[in-house]
C-alpha cells in the first residue's frame, strides 16, 4: 500500500536516482530501458515523486504508452489516483468558467493563468494536467465586486497576502488530488514573484498581452499570449526551483508552451524580460532544457543566460531536478540567504533582502497577526514579529 | 509492550473537530469544522511509550537514536534553573517518564521492531485515530469531559508561548494541586505516564491531554511533504494546546524525520478488531 504521507523507505541517493530518471524519461528525453529494472519499491517511490510534483497523470500516460507492466498494487493505485486528478482538473475547470461568466456579467475583467490558462490550452488533453487551485488576475480596484461574486458561488475567504486573496470552497481532504478536496481561487492584484525583497512583477505585461480565446467547454475567455504565459510560468517555476520546491509538471508545461512559441514569440519574450528580470526566467528555461528536448532557441538562451548572475548560473548548472524539489530531504530552513545571494545583482539587491526579512510587506503578515495588520496599527506587528524573533534566539542560545 | 497494553476503539462514528490550530504560520491549512467521521476499530497503546520500553528497544535492536536522555533535576537548580536536563547516561528512576526527544523516523523504527515482536502490524495513529481514542464518540474537549483545566490561568496567549508566560513562571509558584490535567505546564518537566487519574480517555488511554506531544502518521498541511501533526500539547506548551481538538506540527522547517524535542514523544497503535 502506497503511502503518500511518508516519504519513500528508500536511501535518499535512491530516490534522488529516480527522480532524475522521471525527469528523462517522462518527457522521452530517455527510454524505457532507464526503467526497465526498477523493482515494486522503485515504482512506489516513483508514485510518491509523481505524487508531489504534480505529474500524476503524466507518469501514467507514459506508463501505457511504452506499456511497461507495473507490479500490484502499486499500478491499480496509481490509476485510481489518475482517475481522481482528471476528475478533479474538470470540476475546477468547470468552476473556473463559472467564475469567469459571473465577472464578465459584473463587467469585472480577469485572467485565468497558470494552470487554469495551461490546461485547457496547450494540453491536448487538458485533463492530463492537475488542478492543484485556480489563479485568476483581477484589477485591485475590483476586489470587493470579486469578493462578492466568489461568496456568491459558496466560496470563503481564506487568507490574505500582499499580491493575493485566496477563497475556497469545500473541505480538505488527505488525497491533494481528490475531487472533491478543498478547491482554492487565487485572485491576484498583482504577479510578482518575489523572495524578499528581490522580486519581479508581471502583473502590467499581462494585461498588456491578453487576448479573447475559446477556453473550455466552448467558453471564451481573456487569457494570456503564449509568450507572456511561458514568461510567467518560467518565473513562477524559477522561484519554486530556488527554494527546493521545483516540480516534475513544470518541465512539462515549459515544454509544451515553448513547442507553441513561434520565431516572433521568442522575440517577444527576449524583447518583454528586462536585464534584471532574466534571472527569474533563464533558471527554469535552463532546467526544462536540461530534462526535456525543449524547443528554444539557441540564441534565446544565450542571451538571457549572459545576464544572470555568476552564482545563479552555478548553482543552475549544477543543480538536478531531486536537489531542486521534494525529493531532496535536506531541511529547507536557512536556504534564504544563499538564495538571496544567487540571485542578487547588487548591493542594492542585498539590502533590499535584509529589509524585507526584518519588514515583510504588510498583508504578508496577515496570517500570523490577522487582528493587529488590518488597523492602522498594522506597524506594531513589527515589533511583535521581530521580538518573537529575538525571543527564540535567545531561548535557543540559552537551551 | 503486550498487547494487554493496548486500549481497544470500536469501529463506528464520533464527533471529530472542529480543528483548532494556534499557530499562525502560513502553511496551516483550512481547517475542518465539526463532523462525524466514521474510522474501523482500532487499537491504542494505553500509554506513550515510556523511557524503560525506549532504552528496551535500543538495546534490541541497535537503532540509532539521535536524541538524549533527559532527567528530572531535583533541588534548588531545578526549581530555578533548568527542571528537565539532558545526560549522558539512562537516568534512574525514570522508567515510567514517557520518551521524548525521538522523531517520528525513531517512533517508525519503534513500530517496525515491535511489529516483529508482537507478529502485528503497528504503526502510528492518525490525527483522526488519536483524536478518537482521546475524546470519544461525543466530542468532549478533554478526555475527561468539557471542563477546563486550571482555569487560572485561562489567560493564557495561545501563540505564541511568548515573555508573558516566562515571567508568569517566574512570579508565581506552580500549584500542582489545582490541576486536572494542567500538571503539565510549569512543573518544567513531564511527569510519569498515567500520574493523573482523571487524565484517562473513555476508551481508557492515559495522558491523552498534555504531558508530551504525541507523533500521528497525518501530514500537517497536506500539500506539504515531510511535517506531521503532532496532537496532545505538552508540558512546555500554553493550557490551551491541551485541548484534544487541536493540532499542531513540531516544526514547518525541520522535517519531522529530523525534528526531535523534549516535548515530543509518541504512543502506538494496531489496526483491526
Amino acid at each position: 500500500m502506497m503511502q503518500m504521507e511518508q516519504r519513500p523507505f528508500i536511501s535518499p541517493e535512491r530516490l534522488a536516482t529516480i527522480t532524475n530518471t522521471l525527469a528523462c524519461w517522462l518527457p522521452g528525453t530517455a527510454d524505457e530501458t532507464a526503467v526497465a529494472g526498477w523493482k515494486a519499491a522503485d515504482w512506489e517511490a516513483a508514485a510518491w515523486v509523481v505524487y508531489w510534483q504534480n505529474a500524476l497523470p503524466w507518469l501514467v500516460e507514459r506508463i501505457q504508452q511504452t506499456g511497461i507492466a507495473l507490479p500490484e498494487p502499486v499500478y491499480s493505485q496509481l490509476l485510481q489516483l489518475d482517475a481522481d486528478s482528471r476528475a478533479r482538473t474538470r470540476l475546477m475547470l468547470d468552476g473556473c468558467i463559472v467564475l469567469l461568466q459571473a465577472f464578465e456579467q459584473a463587467g469585472i475583467e480577469a485572467i485565468p493563468f497558470k494552470g487554469a490558462a495551461l490546461a485547457p490550452l496547450y494540453y491536448a488533453d487538458p485533463l492530463l494536467r492537475p488542478l492543484a487551485d485556480l489563479d485568476i488576475l483581477i484589477h485591485k480596484k475590483d476586489i470587493q465586486a470579486v469578493r462578492h461574486i466568489v461568496k456568491q458561488q459558496g466560496y470563503y475567504y481564506y487568507s490574505r497576502s500582499a499580491e493575493d486573496e485566496v477563497y475556497l470552497r469545500g473541505e480538505r481532504k488527505n488525497n491533494i488530488w481528490a475531487p472533491d478536496n478543498v478547491h482554492p481561487v487565487e485572485l491576484h492584484f498583482t504577479l510578482r514573484e518575489e523572495y524578499a525583497g528581490i522580486g519581479y512583477n508581471l502583473a502590467a505585461e499581462m494585461w498588456a498581452h491578453s487576448e479573447k480565446r475559446p477556453f473550455w467547454n466552448n467558453y471564451a475567455a481573456r487569457v494570456p499570449q503564449t509568450a507572456t504565459l511561458l514568461h510567467h510560468v518560467c518565473a513562477h517555476a524559477t522561484s519554486d526551483w530556488l527554494i527546493q520546491r521545483g516540480r516534475l509538471m513544470q518541465l512539462d508545461d515549459i515544454r509544451r508552451l515553448a513547442q507553441q512559441m513561434t520565431a516572433e514569440d521568442w522575440e517577444t519574450l527576449v524583447t518583454a524580460v528586462p536585464a534584471y528580470g532574466a534571472r527569474f526566467v533563464y533558471p527554469a528555461l535552463a532546467f526544462a532544457h536540461k530534462y526535456t528536448a525543449l524547443a528554444a532557441p539557441e540564441s534565446v538562451l544565450t542571451h538571457l543566460r549572459r545576464q544572470c548572475p555568476p552564482a545563479l548560473l552555478g548553482w543552475v548548472d549544477a543543480t538536478t531536478l531531486a536537489e531542486a524539489s521534494e525529493s531532496n530531504p535536506l531541511d529547507r530552513s536557512g536556504i534564504g540567504f544563499d538564495l538571496a545571494q544567487r540571485l542578487a545583482l547588487s548591493r542594492a539587491d542585498e539590502a533590499r533582502f535584509w529589509l524585507r526579512s526584518f519588514f515583510p510587506r504588510r498583508w504578508n503578515l496577515s496570517k500570523r497577526y490577522p487582528r493587529l495588520v488590518a488597523t492602522p496599527f498594522w506597524p506594531l506587528c513589527y515589533v511583535l514579529l521581530n521580538g518573537d524573533r529575538v525571543w527564540h534566539l535567545a531561548k535557543k542560545k540559552l537551551s | 509492550m503486550t498487547p494487554a497494553d493496548f486500549c481497544h476503539v470500536p469501529a463506528g462514528p464520533f464527533l471529530y473537530g472542529p480543528e483548532r490550530c494556534f499557530e499562525r504560520l502560513a502553511q496551516c491549512p483550512p481547517l475542518k469544522p465539526r463532523q462525524t467521521m466514521t474510522l474501523p476499530a482500532f487499537w491504542l497503546a494505553k500509554q506513550p511509550v515510556t523511557y524503560r520500553q525506549w532504552r528496551d528497544f535500543l538495546q534490541a535492536s541497535g537503532h540509532p537514536w539521535r536524541g538524549r536522555w533527559y532527567r528530572v533535576v531535583p533541588g534548588w537548580r531545578g526549581t530555578f534553573l533548568r527542571a528537565y536536563a539532558p545526560c549522558d547516561q539512562y537516568p534512574d528512576g525514570h522508567d515510567q517518564l514517557p520518551i521524548v526527544d525521538v522523531t517520528q523516523a525513531d517512533a517508525y523504527a519503534y513500530c517496525a521492531w515491535l511489529s516483529q515482536k508482537l507478529n502485528r502490524r503497528v504503526t502510528l495513529p492518525t490525527e483522526f485515530q488519536w483524536e478518537k481514542a482521546a475524546r470519544g464518540e461525543n466530542g468532549r474537549l478533554y478526555p475527561w469531559g468539557n471542563e477546563k483545566p486550571r482555569p487560572d490561568i485561562q489567560w493564557q496567549r495561545t501563540f505564541p508561548v511568548g515573555p508573558e508566560t516566562y515571567l508568569f513562571t517566574l512570579l508565581a509558584r506552580p500549584r500542582r494541586e489545582w490541576t486536572r490535567a494542567g500538571w503539565y505546564w510549569r512543573n518544567g518537566y513531564p511527569l510519569p505516564v498515567g500520574s493523573l487519574p482523571q487524565n484517562v480517555s473513555p476508551y481508557g488511554c492515559v495522558d491523552m491531554s498534555g504531558n508530551i506531544w504525541e507523533w500521528t502518521s497525518s501530514l500537517y498541511n497536506p500539500e506539504l511533504p515531510d511535517f506531521h501533526v503532532v496532537k496532545g500539547g505538552s508540558w512546555g506548551y500554553t493550557i490551551h494546546h491541551a485541548q484534544c481538538n487541536v493540532r499542531s506540527a513540531c516544526s514547518v522547517t525541520t522535517p519531522s524525520r529530523d525534528y526531535h524535542a523534549q516535548g515530543t514523544g509518541f504512543r502506538v497503535m494496531i489496526e483491526g478488531e
